[in-house]
């Protein structure tokens, strides 16, 4: 039961605020009453617990999931266009060197027997030949 | 005959070096020696020389030497007698050259080869690429070397990667374009390697400017990594918090910093035992660090610093974590977990406690100062167990004046089990004093030896056997205390207690045996000895509880304190029948001595009965003590009448007469 996050059970965002802790406490509570579900009770009154206790809460607070649309959202507000920008612009010259470079090295590294070959047989019209010769 | 002219001497001499090179194998001196020879009258190289020049191309390819390829082409490429005369095995070379040339963007000579090269392949698609890729001098479009580039990949051939050069910033305009365009096209490992040669070159302000935009943009790859299984984002928290720290504005950066400690918790939390890793604890070291100079909540550093433990290379960067932990959180917390771990490490290391480092005492000296029930709070939250040994490790890690400060503060603050613990926690603290004062037993014995000796040279050829034997005995025990009481640092621990006696351990004298033993040892008048009994006897309101402390002094031969507490073990109480019959059961159990047992046996006799009535253990108790009361004690044996005792008298005789002639020499 303890390896569930407790921030989980009680569908809270990680915080330290014990206040919002407890009103999601009370809220978990009503929506699994104990006498309806004992089980759910248990698994959110150990979180309950776990979250109450100021050095656990801290710890689990450091450990818990967070958020990355929350945690990103000043992030991309500041820098989110100009970094698309910019990834547009020089990704599209990178790529563009990244497949020349690939062409060069597969030409410079080729079998000058096996191109001839390859050809050879294109020319017969052979379905089993490289896609240098294609 | 005609005479040779110089010109044909000359020819003639190089194609003997020629002959001479391809005899030995020798390429660079053959082309040499062919080069040497005027191009009219090169036609007819020797074909061995051919096969050498198409070998060497073929092995450079094959080694996939682009390098070599290009210098041995750059010498035979524009003369067609060094190739081969085959026209199938010169256009071989000449594409070998011409893809040499083509990747290293050498244009005249790609032109120049192509033709030669281009009815070869001429019906295949790479034939079409190369041939666009020629004509527009590489401004081809993607589509057409897509195909190819996929290719390379299938036959295993990695171009190598270009490093980007990235110019840096000049004013502090630039400052977030040049950050940020490394950041869009690098790994974060390659960003930080970029932003830090950026750095290297920076001054004020712009290189304050460079830190907080690169703090800024690797929140996002903190974030990132707290979502990546197998990541923990310590390399990047490093990075991050390494340029907070020299960084005046770092409150700005404090939900970064948060997301650093996140990084150092995911770090650890997988680890079972304790960080071995250097590199992982200068890390966690330099996030606390940078943690240090803005409004990160303690409680994290707190949580963090109470589960960090370091072994082996780590130890060292591990005291850094510490520092820093306690210079940001000096709570007790803290300053408690950060003894017990130091602790630890030095006994796994020595099998004893080191004193405290010097930011630790500081820290307790202030927390003693400004805060001590919150010692007592943290002690209180664990177990009885738990915290009476880490209140113990903190105590004699501390300096002497300290510990017993602490002790004279906390224990008011607390409640009767504080009390009790607290008491155990003096009692091995004076233990522990004593061990590092007092001399070792090896040296008891020399300086025993040394002492007698001096009277009589004949005693120091007598074995350690002896002289230890000699200890033993109360004549030797009491030269060896007067010989201490001369020359050795005993006294230190008598001073320091009988000092700080009355302020720190009086109040908690009847909270533990050990403390009112070495109480009694220091010496105490008669009278105080009845009041220090009643003290501590009244902390222990029934009979079972006395006759517990009272074995437990026999078991820890507290010989002073196991002597006042029988004689006074019914002062000011009158036991009821139950408890008298509890207290005479456990002794019975133990086989305590029978004028113990006597005692309490006399004392449930006489205890009234309980109104509820007698329950069969008390009614078997009661029974026992009658029968032991009505036993006649066995008469005493007159003294040396058995063969073991007067043996034992005349070792005792001998030992004193040494003892004479020590004293009268």
């Amino acid at each position: 039961m303890s390896d569930l996050c407790p921030y989980l059970v009680l569908e809270l965002a990680p915080t330290r605020d014990l206040g919002v802790i407890k009103r999601a406490y009370f809220k978990a509570l009503k929506k699994h009453p104990p006498h309806v579900d004992p089980d759910a009770f248990r698994r959110i009154r150990a979180a309950y617990e776990r979250l109450s206790r100021q050095d656990e809460r801290a710890y689990l607070y450091l450990t818990a999931t967070i958020h990355p649309d929350v945690e990103l959202r000043d992030f991309e507000a500041r820098f989110g266009e100009r970094l698309a920008q910019i990834q547009a612009e020089l990704l599209g010259e990178a790529r563009r060197e990244e497949l020349t470079a690939r062409f060069l090295a597969t030409v410079t590294w080729a079998r000058f027997e096996d191109l001839k070959r390859s050809a050879d047989a294109a020319n017969r019209g052979d379905p089993c030949v490289s896609s240098l010769a294609r | 005959m005609g005479r040779v002219s110089g010109g044909g001497k000359k020819i003639e001499r190089a194609r003997q070096q020629l002959e001479k090179a391809i005899a030995r194998g020798r390429l660079d001196d053959a082309i040499d020696a062919a080069l040497s020879i005027p191009t009219p009258e090169r036609k007819g190289l020797p074909v061995a020389l051919t096969r050498m020049v198409a070998a060497a191309i073929d092995a450079a390819h094959g080694k996939q030497n682009r390098g070599a390829i290009l210098s041995l082409w750059d010498r035979v490429g524009k003369e067609p007698a060094f190739l081969p005369p085959d026209p199938e095995a010169q256009a071989r070379l000449r594409f070998i050259a011409l893809t040499a040339n083509l990747s290293a963007g050498r244009w005249p000579e790609v032109k120049r080869v192509w033709p030669s090269v281009e009815p070869w392949l001429a019906e295949s698609g790479l034939a079409a690429a190369i041939r666009a890729y020629v004509e527009a001098e590489g401004e081809v479009l993607e589509a057409t070397l897509a195909p190819f580039a996929l290719e390379s990949t299938r036959l295993g051939h990695e171009p190598k990667r270009r490093r980007r050069d990235y110019a840096p910033p000049t004013s502090m305009d630039d400052v977030e374009e040049a950050c940020l365009t490394v950041y869009a096209l690098e790994p974060h490992a390659r960003f930080r390697e970029v932003l830090e040669a950026f750095l290297a070159g920076a001054r004020e302000p712009l290189a304050s400017g460079i830190r907080a935009t690169a703090i800024r943009l690797s929140h996002r790859d903190l974030v990132l990594a707290s979502r990546e299984p197998g990541s923990s984002g310590l390399e990047v928290a490093r990075f991050v918090a390494g340029l907070a720290k020299n960084l005046d504005s770092a409150c700005e950066h404090v939900a970064t910093i948060e997301l650093c400690l996140r990084a150092v918790a995911r770090a650890t939390a997988t680890s079972a035992g304790p960080i071995s890793d250097r590199k992982v604890a200068e890390a966690i070291a330099t996030v606390f660090e940078a943690s240090a100079g803005d409004a990160t909540p303690m409680e994290l550093i707190e949580a963090l610093a109470c589960r960090l433990r370091f072994a082996g290379a780590a130890r060292e960067a591990g005291l850094a974590v510490y520092r820093a932990a306690v210079r940001i959180a000096k709570t007790a917390e803290v300053v408690l977990c950060v003894s017990d771990a130091l602790a630890a490490h030095a006994r796994e290391e020595s099998g004893l406690y080191d004193p405290a480092p010097d930011f630790l005492v500081a820290a307790a000296s202030e927390l003693l100062e400004r805060a001590p029930e919150s010692i007592v709070e943290a002690l209180r939250r664990r177990e009885p167990q738990a915290a009476e040994e880490l209140f113990t490790v903190w105590l004699v890690t501390l300096p002497v004046e300290l510990a017993l400060r602490a002790l004279e503060v906390l224990p008011p603050l607390g409640d009767r089990a504080f009390c009790t613990l607290a008491a155990a926690a003096a009692d091995r603290l004076t233990l522990s004093l004593r061990e590092a004062t007092e001399p070792s037993p090896a040296s008891t014995i020399d300086r025993l030896r040394e002492v007698l000796a001096m009277h009589d040279p004949f005693t120091a050829t007598l074995p350690d056997a002896y002289f230890e034997q000699f200890a033993r005995h109360p004549t030797g025990a009491a030269l060896l205390r007067e010989i201490e009481a001369l020359t050795s640092s005993s006294g230190d621990l008598s001073d320091v207690i009988a000092s700080s006696w009355a302020t720190a351990f009086d109040p908690l004298l009847p909270y533990h045996p050990g403390l009112l033993d070495t109480r009694l040892e220091l010496g105490v008048k008669p009278r105080e000895r009845t009041n220090l009994a009643r003290r501590f006897l009244a902390e222990r309101p029934t009979l079972l509880a006395r006759v517990e402390v009272l074995y437990e002094c026999v078991q820890r031969a507290l010989d002073h304190a196991e002597r006042l507490l029988k004689s006074h073990l019914l002062d000011g109480l009158v036991p009821t029948r139950k408890d008298a019959a509890s207290a005479f059961q456990f002794l019975d159990r133990l086989g305590a001595p029978l004028a113990l047992r006597r005692t309490v046996a006399e004392a449930l006799v006489l205890a009234p009965a309980d109104p509820s009535g007698t329950d069969a253990d008390v009614a078997w108790a009661l029974r026992e003590a009658r029968r032991l009361l009505t036993k006649r004690p066995r008469k005493r044996k007159a003294e040396g009448s058995s063969p073991a005792k007067k043996k034992q008298r005349v070792k005792k005789a001998e030992q004193l007469d040494l003892l004479d002639r020590v004293e009268k020499p």
